[in-house]
Order: structure tokens, then C-alpha cells, then sequence
């Protein structure tokens, strides 16, 4: 899933990180500066929800835009995603031209306030 | 066998271990101003002992040498061996800070923050094994070494079952605990990148049982969230009522709102504290800021006894002994100036606090310099700034963040954080800060704030460059807008098998914002078009009095961490105009 989503990526020409469970994701973030996440509400450690909002709770990490990806289609969870702080939600299965356009905005949209 | 509670019992612990800290306080100032009596050295030593006690159990080691060393020091006392001289009350007062940092300090808030956090399987999965608690920070150097959070997971995996881990939400840096547990506790000296945190068992003695209990705010709030839930029920049933029509369910109807009413004031009402608690924090700080800054003052504290909701007490707190500390720093002379200015040497600072209606007023006045106008208006104009005309003007200049008429930052106020700050707490709070001064004589301060806190969950949303919030009761749920469709008095919007008439934000601001992007549905029927969603927060809600200011749609204004001014939106209040609007 990784490998294909930064594979569908590829055209931002942007640099990747990978994490492979939420408390490695949280380590990256502390050890690196990021444009944007993605991030899988199915990771083995955490919930996706509780590193989104650990990160959305955190000062220094407040402003990155954080796209989320499920293969949950329900109702609620795409409004506890976006209540939770999601910039956007994209459900599995997606092609690789949706993320792309999925992330793109999310780039070059200024941080909020 | 006993069942694992530490996270209620490392809650435990700190309140009653910093209610015995202020009560030591307490006594070590009575004791300074109005002499030793046999009573207050017995209270002393009855605190110390009993935090020895409470500090063993959570195996804060140091803080309970501490202790020992403090009921020492009393035991000699009591015997008559020496005197408690000002110097040995000198030694406790610094005895009861260090263990105030101790008991402060973070370690305990890592247990309390992952305990919170176990589930009931988790906690239950404890049973009899040895708990012990690590934390990892990572670092660039760490991860160059392959020390990461996936590497030090796996060896701790080794060593125990991991029965948690989690990322800690911390000031500025991230780390991570592991909770642990196994037939013994891991080896430290294995994992030297790691802290590891006392955690203790909680077979602790009960305290002897009194009519009095502690109860977390958290839990009082649940129970206002219960009766919250409660009105919204009657208000349904109020509604079946007035289509059937039934005598006795419209009494019923009538009884319930009743005790509703009554249900939500007692809880109100166990929120209530005496102000005193916050007040009598002030007494140390004069103390110790008094003797830095060579000024003699005396402290006039009134109305103690005022009571304030619990949380109103601890938001005050800061602001008001930020206030205290700038009276002594800026405001009071030295006893040489005072001397010299025919003046009584020993200066003297209020606080005074009083209920106004439904506001409370506290008011801090020292009998110091005054504020120097001169010096503030070349302090302006460097800064490219209006001269202050009235006291209004100047409070605003004061209250300029890095304004400061000092030429450096001293210990006491003036560490970077300033009236600002101040300023800014306060109008959190829905309050005003206002100033009185005279040249040579009086600097004071007034704190008015509402009394009661309406704090609400409310759901930030973005139009345009505007952020609003949305209380989230009012928020059934949130949709993506693909499409809308025009009709004739409206715009629709589907969601799921209907169509809802779209409300844009923006159109009822005057904000241009475009095409809303999100739906914000609430069970009101229209749907609330936006731009942006940012999240949920809680916040303090500032009712709007100015007639001016006022109106329709608006349920008051909150401020957010960055000092930005948000509006609430009335949504009931919204949809009626709206509605009403498209009737017309």
C-alpha cells in the first residue's frame, strides 16, 4: 500500500518518508520537517485517528496539511476524520491519479492560520 | 488480590500531595508573621509526615528524604531541642518548593497521561505483574544509530509485554512511553537511551473516610454532559406532547424541566471553590519577590471566601500573580526611594476580590511610582507609535506584546512574558483588564470577569479568511459538497437520499468564500456550506452584551490559542432567519 501510494506520488517530485506504524510516523515527524502526510487509518500499532490527532494536537505540527486514506467508506468515519482535523479524505480504492489530485492542493494551500 | 487503580490513585496523590504543600505554606507564613505556636509546628509536621508517606508510595524517593528531613528538623523542634527560627523556616519553605517541583515535575504526569489512556482490557490484563514505565526520546544521533522507536519497541518486547505504548503530548519535543509488564522489571542498565518512571502499586492505605470526596473536574463535566443530553430529550418529548396533547404528559413534561433545571444548578454548584485557594498562592510570591527586589511590603488580601467555579480559579491564577509581581517589580519603590519621598517605608499591595452581579472583580493596587507616562510615550514613540492620551491608551500600549519600558528582563515580572499575556488570559476568560494610576502614588489593576464559564466543544470551520465555529451539539454530522442544485428560493444539496437547502456561511457574513466545499449537517435541516474544516476545540464562550454588536445567529465569540477572535455561530438562530428569509 505504501509502495503504491508513493509510487502514485511520484510526479510531485517531492522527497518521501516512510512509516510503517504510527509511533514510527510520530518519530519521523519529530525528527524531520514535512509538507504533507498521508496517512492509513489501518496501521498496526495505533488507530490512524490517534496519531491524527496527536499531530493536530501538537503545536508544531498543527499546520500540516494531513491527507487520510481508508478503506472505511462509512458516513461517520469520514466526519470523525474530517472532525478530527483531516485536510482531506480519500477512500480505498483510489486510483493513482485521485491521490494525486487529492495531495496537489494541499501543497500549495498557505498553512491556516 | 488488589486490582491495579494507579491511574486514580497517581491522580490522588498529587492533589492530596499539593493540598498538604499549600497547607505547610500556609502555616510557614502564619508562623513568620504572627510568631511560632505549638499548634502550627504540629500542623507542619503532620503535613510533612503524612507527604513522606504519600511520596514513598509513588516511589518519589528524593521527595520523601525531603520530608523525612523536614519532620526531622520539626521532631527537634517539638522536643524543644532549637528554636523554629527564621532561618529553619526558611529551610521548609524551600523544602515544601523542592517537593512541590518534584511532585510537579513531568514523571508524574507521564504515568497519569498513559494510565488515563489504558482500556479496560489493558488495565485489567495488569493483574499481578510487575508494571514498570520507560520513555524514549528520540533524537537525529539516536536514529543515525539505528536507536528508533520500531528498534527500542522490539528489545523492550523482549524484556516484558508491552502492555502500551504511546506517543506523549508534550511542550515542544515528542516522546514516547512504553508500559510494561512481566515477572520482574526490565534490567535499566540494558537500555541506557531510556527514563524510566517509578510506578507504584496501589495497595496504598485508604485514607481514613470522611463526608468529604474529591471528584476530577473531567467527572463533573460528564455529569453536565448527562444533563445536557437530559434537556434535549424533554425538549423532544415537549415536541411529541404538542402533537398529541395529553394532560398529564404535558405536567410531566413540565415536572421534568423542573428538576432539570434544578439538576443543572447543583452541579453548578459543586464546581464553586473559594477564591481563597488562588489568593493565598499570592502571599508566597510577594514573599519571595519582596526579598529579591529589597522592597518591604504588606499584603492585603479580601474577599477569600468569594466562590468561583473551580476552573475560573485555576485560569485566574497565573494572571493574577503576574499582576502581583509586576506591583513589586515596577510598581512599589525600595525602602531607600519610599524613605526619601516621605513616604511609609513599607509599601503596600491589595488584592481585593468581590462578586458584581454576575461578574467578579478583583482589583490589585500597590501604593507605588505610578506608571510613568513620560516613559511610556518615548517607549511608544520609538516604536513608532501614538502618544497614550488616556488610561485606556496606555493600558493598550502596556499591553503590546515586547512592550516594556525596562531595559532588561529581572527575575520577577518581566520574563518575556508580559501584560500581554496577562491581557490575553483574561479576554480567554471573557473578562477586561482595566487600569487606574496616579503619578507617585497607586498603579492599579481590574480583573472582570464573568462568573460562570460557558465552555463548549465546538467545530472550527473556515470560509474565506474567516474561521467560525460551530457548537458541536449542533453538529449531526459533516459531508463533502460535490454537487448542488439550484432551485427556485434556494440551493440544494444532497446528502445521502436527500436534498437539503445549502446555507453558505459566507452569504450570511458577507464573507466571499466561494464554493463551500464542506457540509456542516445539523439536524435542523439546512445544511451549513463551507470552505474548510480545522477541527474540533474546546473553547470559552464569550456572550456578546453590546447592543451594538449583537445579533441574531450569533452565540458569543471565543478566542483561540493564537489570540485569534473566532465567532460562534447560532445555528437554531441562523436556520429561523434563513428560513423565515426564504418564506418571505
Amino acid at each position: 500500500m505504501r509502495k503504491m501510494v508513493m509510487a502514485a506520488l511520484r510526479p510531485l517530485q517531492a522527497s518521501f518518508v516512510e512509516a510503517g506504524t504510527g509511533l514510527e510516523a510520530i518519530e519521523k515527524l519529530a525528527l524531520e520537517t514535512f509538507e504533507a502526510i498521508t496517512l492509513d487509518l489501518n496501521m498496526p500499532d495505533m488507530h490512524g485517528l490517534e496519531v491524527l490527532s496527536f499531530v493536530r494536537n501538537h503545536q508544531a505540527y498543527q499546520k500540516v496539511p494531513v491527507l487520510v486514506v481508508s478503506t472505511r467508506g462509512e458516513d461517520d468515519t469520514r466526519t470523525q476524520v474530517l472532525a478530527a482535523g483531516a485536510t482531506a479524505y480519500l477512500t480505498k480504492p483510489f486510483t493513482p491519479r485521485q491521490i494525486l489530485d487529492a495531495l496537489r492542493p494541499l501543497l500549495v494551500e498557505a498553512p491556516v492560520d | 488480590m488488589t486490582e491495579f487503580s494507579a491511574d486514580e490513585f497517581a491522580a490522588d496523590f498529587r492533589e492530596e500531595a499539593l493540598a498538604h504543600l499549600q497547607q505547610i505554606t500556609r502555616l510557614l507564613l502564619d508562623v513568620e508573621r504572627d510568631g511560632v505556636t505549638p499548634e502550627s509546628v504540629d500542623g507542619l509536621f503532620r503535613s510533612f509526615h503524612t507527604l513522606k508517606g504519600l511520596c514513598g508510595m509513588v516511589g518519589l524517593e528524593r521527595a520523601a528524604t525531603l520530608s523525612h528531613e523536614a519532620e526531622s528538623l520539626l521532631t527537634r523542634v517539638r522536643r524543644g531541642q532549637h528554636p523554629l527560627s527564621g532561618e529553619r523556616v526558611d529551610r521548609l519553605l524551600d523544602a515544601a518548593r523542592a517537593l512541590q517541583d518534584i511532585i510537579e515535575h513531568r514523571e508524574a504526569s507521564v504515568l497519569s497521561q498513559v494510565l488515563s489512556q489504558l482500556t479496560e482490557a489493558e488495565r485489567a490484563g495488569l493483574g499481578d505483574a510487575v508494571v514498570s514505565l520507560c520513555t524514549f526520546t528520540p533524537t537525529p544521533e539516536r536514529a543515525a544509530r539505528n536507536v528508533n522507536v520500531a528498534s527500542v519497541r522490539e528489545r523492550l518486547g523482549q524484556a516484558a509485554r508491552i502492555v502500551r505504548a504511546m506517543p506523549l503530548q508534550e511542550g515542544g519535543q515528542v516522546r514516547f512511553a512504553f508500559l510494561l509488564a512481566g515477572h520482574a522489571a526490565p534490567d535499566p542498565t540494558l537500555f541506557p537511551e531510556l527514563e524510566w518512571v517509578p510506578v507504584a502499586r496501589s495497595e496504598a492505605p485508604r485514607q481514613p473516610t470522611s463526608t468529604a470526596v474529591r471528584v476530577d473536574i473531567p467527572r463533573l463535566d460528564e455529569v453536565m454532559r448527562m444533563v445536557g443530553a437530559l434537556m434535549h430529550t424533554r425538549a423532544r418529548l415537549e415536541l411529541i406532547n404538542q402533537e398529541v396533547r395529553d394532560d398529564r404528559l404535558e405536567e410531566l413534561v413540565a415536572r421534568m424541566s423542573r428538576q432539570l433545571r434544578g439538576m443543572r444548578e447543583a452541579v453548578t454548584r459543586l464546581r464553586l471553590v473559594p477564591l481563597g485557594d488562588v489568593l493565598s498562592r499570592l502571599e508566597l510570591v510577594v514573599r519571595d519577590v519582596s526579598r529579591e527586589r529589597g522592597v518591604q511590603v504588606r499584603l492585603l488580601l479580601e474577599g477569600e471566601e468569594v466562590q468561583v467555579d473551580k476552573l475560573l480559579v485555576e485560569r485566574l491564577a497565573d494572571p493574577l500573580l503576574h499582576l502581583a509581581r509586576n506591583a513589586l517589580t515596577h510598581g512599589l519603590e525600595t525602602t531607600d526611594v519610599r524613605r526619601a519621598e516621605g513616604k511609609p517605608e513599607s509599601g503596600t499591595l491589595s488584592v481585593v476580590a468581590r462578586r458584581e452581579g454576575e461578574s467578579l472583580c478583583v482589583r490589585v493596587e500597590d501604593d507605588g511610582r505610578g506608571i510613568d507616562r513620560q516613559q511610556v510615550t518615548e517607549r511608544a514613540r520609538g516604536l513608532g507609535l501614538p502618544a497614550p492620551v488616556t488610561t485606556t491608551d496606555l493600558l493598550d500600549l502596556l499591553c503590546r506584546p515586547g512592550f516594556s519600558t525596562r531595559p532588561q528582563a529581572d527575575l520577577g515580572a518581566g520574563r518575556g512574558v508580559g501584560l500581554d499575556v496577562v491581557a490575553q488570559a483574561i479576554r480567554a476568560l471573557g473578562g477586561r483588564l482595566s487600569l487606574e494610576t496616579e503619578p507617585g502614588r497607586m498603579t492599579a489593576f481590574m480583573v472582570k470577569v464573568p462568573l460562570s464559564l460557558v465552555i463548549v466543544d465546538v467545530l472550527l470551520v473556515e470560509v474565506g479568511a474567516e474561521i467560525y465555529a460551530v457548537p458541536r451539539p449542533e453538529v449531526d454530522r459533516v459531508i463533502e459538497i460535490e454537487a448542488v442544485l439550484l432551485v427556485e428560493g434556494g440551493t440544494l444539496v444532497q446528502d445521502g437520499a436527500r436534498a437539503r437547502p445549502l446555507l453558505r456561511v459566507g452569504d450570511l457574513f458577507g464573507v466571499d468564500g466561494g464554493a463551500p466545499r464542506y457540509g456542516v449537517v445539523s439536524d435542523r435541516g439546512p445544511v451549513l456550506g463551507v470552505d474548510r474544516l480545522l477541527g474540533m476545540q474546546e473553547v470559552v464562550v464569550q456572550t456578546l452584551t453590546d447592543p451594538l454588536v449583537a445579533r441574531p445567529g450569533l452565540a458569543g465569540t471565543t478566542e483561540l490559542g493564537s489570540g485569534r477572535l473566532v465567532l460562534i455561530l447560532d445555528v437554531p438562530a441562523l436556520v429561523r432567519d434563513a428560513l423565515r428569509g426564504a418564506a418571505a
